[in-house]
């Protein structure tokens, strides 16, 4: 038996009560991929695609746009285990020294995605909740014409928005025991989907199943919808890669959540390499997903088809006798027009209502966190930080988020002020100026950045900090000149200006307030911010 | 300076204080780690001051229905608390510190959960102020990397402690065995920290006598071979299949600074 002698005795050899942290590898994969969100991709990419880009090929388009996103993921992995707190950018900025931006940048991101939270609730009526009734009950009935109305998607918006906080504020543990079981569920749905659509009868099902639940169009309806759209303006040109980049903000929109995981970076185990695996394994697993899917749904369903009913839905009006379904014609409902088995149908309905299910409370404990960071640096006020007596959960800052999406979910069903998606152009402008602050951040801050597991990794001299958010700056730069230029996803009309404006405007103007107020208490809230970073 | 913080001068003496406020209130808390150890084997102290073995922090446990009201005393008696830890772990760790005496106290709730868990509920009532002599051994022998700091507090506990059924002030090895022949992550860290302990010139690097050193040997030893010769159950053999190719022990981290 080999005696060693004890080491020399020092300060510390280990610190004194660490933290076994809640969040896995596992955990960081679902819940990115849950906020990626492989139904309302799927359900926005083949809506809208096809429809109003029918020259672009969402295959090619999602790969463009996962291209993107993993540069983006790659920078703010960077700032994620360099600065390994939970409440994403701001925690970045704040300790980084750019606390005005800091706050500023994290109440538009914040707002950003608490509008998605409500989009989401939205969907969870129009893309799950309405196809499985008009598959089992038929495409015209009492109930549907309820659930297309804004009350019903209200009711139903806001109880899964309360079911999701109450959840939040029960426990973080709750939660993600909840979420792996939603991502089994939607899983199973999700095979069921391929299943049909990869079924050598699924066109001719499809079709024989369309043209009788939709007779009344006149003799062969499938093809009247194709004419009617054409007819419309609906155009289908030759394959253009122009219009190929213009289509790939649609899958970029659900890709991005692939980098959510940084709001809840203190809680991640393992963080570089968890953080690392987990996000760009999210957005590969989903990219694949969203790109089998369209290939099998233009086999089963028909791409051309999909863009035309889907281009007849918003042209309604125009028509007497318009060629669509009395709904949004989602890609579930035309999938489980593919079946004939109610059972499939039921899965795939509830396979794409968990996926939409995931971004509830996924956002709600990603703008949850970051709201707690704010008022543990007072930058907010204390209350928001307040946490619940008996889960000890900030149920103040959930309920706060929650109250955020349920006021954007009547502003989205009962105006049409957010006709777009106007948000995530705000979005993107906030995580673009971040990335660029971390290109120049291993340079303006060394002494802090020296600190950072990948402080001395260069590539061709340039630190890799330094690539990777400038490389992840510049993606998003070009999708913001995209998203700039696309009146259908986000555009740059007044109502779009004004709404971005504002949301920024009123990050600086309340951080400076807030600053002045608590200056006047006697607290310099720089103090806050001038800290080491957790590891 | 340690880490950032200044160690007070009478940890002892704050976690005494808070105990007896925390019975005054009705509140289940014991103690745990370096503190608890010199509270529990004060009458030999000396060897840990030898060692040079200070307690820098106060490590407590209290179980889930007094972790409201544990929680509402410290902030209304001065404690700060680091929301941040508290949110994060749905309050099954809390972390405070003085605003006068800059003391920092760590609190678990029902289970002390690093690189093993070790579930206290049932017996937290058996000893006090500190939990009992078995699962202090126990909240030691589970950390993966020993330090030097971790093996004098075993060493200490070890011999200031018979076995036997005395479940305050003894060690149970009855105990020890139920735990790890049920689970095999226990048993493999309490394997591999005895094995450590055994390779290490303990006696000379802390100057303990011949006698100290043969009793803490010889209990080692017991607890070691019981350990390993006591029959295990299904689960235990198979998750011994899988062995090391799985994590056997939770990976702890930093708490993040506030």
């Amino acid at each position: 038996m080999q005696n060693h002698p004890l080491p020399r005795p020092s300060i510390f050899l280990r610190p004194a009560s660490g933290l076994v942290k809640a969040v896995g590898l596992w955990d960081v994969f679902i819940y990115n991929v849950g906020l990626i969100s492989l139904g309302i991709g799927v359900a926005y990419t083949q809506r809208y695609g096809p429809a109003y880009y029918s020259a672009g090929s969402i295959v090619v388009a999602t790969l463009l746009s996962a291209g993107i996103m993993a540069l983006v993921t790659l920078g703010f992995w960077a700032w994620t285990i360099t600065i390994p707190r939970s409440g994403g950018i701001y925690v970045f900025l704040t300790r980084a020294g750019f606390p005005a931006f800091g706050f500023a940048l994290s109440f538009v991101e914040c707002i950003s995605w608490l509008f998605y939270v409500a989009i989401a609730a939205k969907l969870v009526t129009t893309v799950a909740i309405i196809p499985l009734v008009a598959l089992i009950f038929g495409s015209s009935n009492s109930i549907l014409k309820w659930l297309s109305g804004s009350p019903a998607q209200l009711i139903i918006g806001t109880t899964t928005i309360v079911f999701a906080a109450w959840l939040l504020i029960t426990g973080t543990r709750a939660y993600i025991k909840i979420q792996r079981l939603v991502f089994i569920f939607a899983l199973v749905g999700t095979f069921a989907l391929l299943f049909v659509l990869i079924g050598g009868d699924a066109q001719a099902t499809f079709q024989a199943n369309f043209n009788t639940a939709y007779s009344y169009f006149g003799s062969e309806p499938y093809s009247r919808v194709l004419d009617q759209a054409r007819s419309l303006g609906w155009n289908t040109s030759a394959y253009s890669f122009k219009e190929t980049v213009s289509l790939l903000v649609w899958p970029f929109l659900p890709l991005i959540g692939c980098a959510f995981s940084i709001g809840i970076g203190g809680e991640v185990r393992n963080t570089k390499r968890n953080q690392l695996i987990g996000m760009l394994g999210s957005l590969f697993f989903s990219a694949f997903g969203f790109i089998v899917i369209a290939i099998l749904g233009d086999k089963a369903i028909g791409t051309s088809f999909q863009g035309a009913i889907a281009f007849n839905y918003d042209h309604a009006s125009l028509v007497s006798n318009p060629a669509t379904t009395a709904f949004e014609p989602y890609f579930p409902y035309l999938a489980g027009l593919a079946t004939n088995s109610n059972i499939l149908r039921i899965l795939i309905s509830l396979g794409f209502l968990c996926w939409v299910w995931f971004w509830i409370p996924g956002v709600l404990a990603f703008t949850e966190r970051a709201f707690l960071a704010w008022a543990l640096d007072r930058a907010a006020p204390a209350p928001l930080g307040t946490l619940h007596s008996r889960f000890g959960t900030p149920y103040v800052a959930v309920i706060t988020g929650a109250i955020i999406a349920e006021t954007f979910l009547i502003l989205i069903l009962f105006t049409q002020y957010f006709a777009t998606l106007v948000f995530i152009l705000a979005a993107t402008v906030a995580w673009c100026i971040t990335l660029a602050f971390g290109t120049a951040f291993p340079l303006i801050r060394h002494r802090l950045f020296s600190r950072s597991p990948i402080a001395g990794r260069k590539i061709a001299g340039i630190q890799l900090m330094t690539l990777f958010c400038f490389l992840g700056a510049c993606a998003l730069a070009a999708v913001i000149y995209l998203l700039w230029n696309d009146s259908l996803a986000a555009g740059h009309s007044r109502k779009s200006v004004i709404a971005v404006g504002i949301t920024f405007t009123a990050g600086f103007v309340f951080h400076l307030l807030l600053r002045v107020y608590r200056r006047h208490q006697g607290v310099d809230l720089s103090q806050a911010y001038k800290e080491i970073p957790v590891e | 300076m340690t880490n950032g913080w200044k160690v007070p001068d009478n940890i002892q003496e704050e976690a005494l204080r808070l105990f007896d406020l925390a019975e005054s209130e009705g509140i289940t808390l014991r103690f745990f780690g370096s503190s608890a150890i010199r509270l529990k084997c004060a009458k030999y102290s000396a060897l840990l001051d030898r060692a040079d073995r200070q307690p820098k922090d106060i490590d407590c446990v209290v179980p889930r229905h007094h972790m409201r009201q544990l929680r509402s005393l410290l902030l209304s008696t001065g404690w700060i608390e680091n929301a941040e830890i508290t949110a994060q772990t749905d309050g099954y760790r809390l972390e405070f510190v003085n605003s006068s005496n800059k003391t920092k106290l760590d609190v678990c709730v029902d289970v002390l959960r690093f690189c093993q868990t070790l579930d206290v509920r049932k017996r937290i009532i058996l000893d006090k102020p500190t939990l009992s002599a078995t699962d202090l051994l126990l909240s030691k022998l589970q950390i993966r990397n020993l330090t030097r700091f971790d093996l004098i507090d075993i060493l200490v506990l070890v011999y200031a402690s018979p076995l036997g059924q005395d479940t305050a002030n003894a060690i149970d090895i009855d105990q020890i065995v139920e735990l790890t022949s049920k689970s095999w992550r226990w048993y493999k860290s309490i394997k591999t920290s005895l094995l450590f302990i055994q390779q290490q010139e303990y006696v000379s690097s802390f100057d303990l006598t011949d006698t100290a050193g043969s009793v803490i040997k010889s209990r080692l030893s017991l607890i070691d071979k019981r350990v390993l010769n006591a029959p295990k159950t299904l689960f235990w053999h198979l998750r011994s299949v899988v062995g090391g190719f799985m994590p056997w022990h939770d990976l702890v981290e930093v708490a993040p600074r506030w």
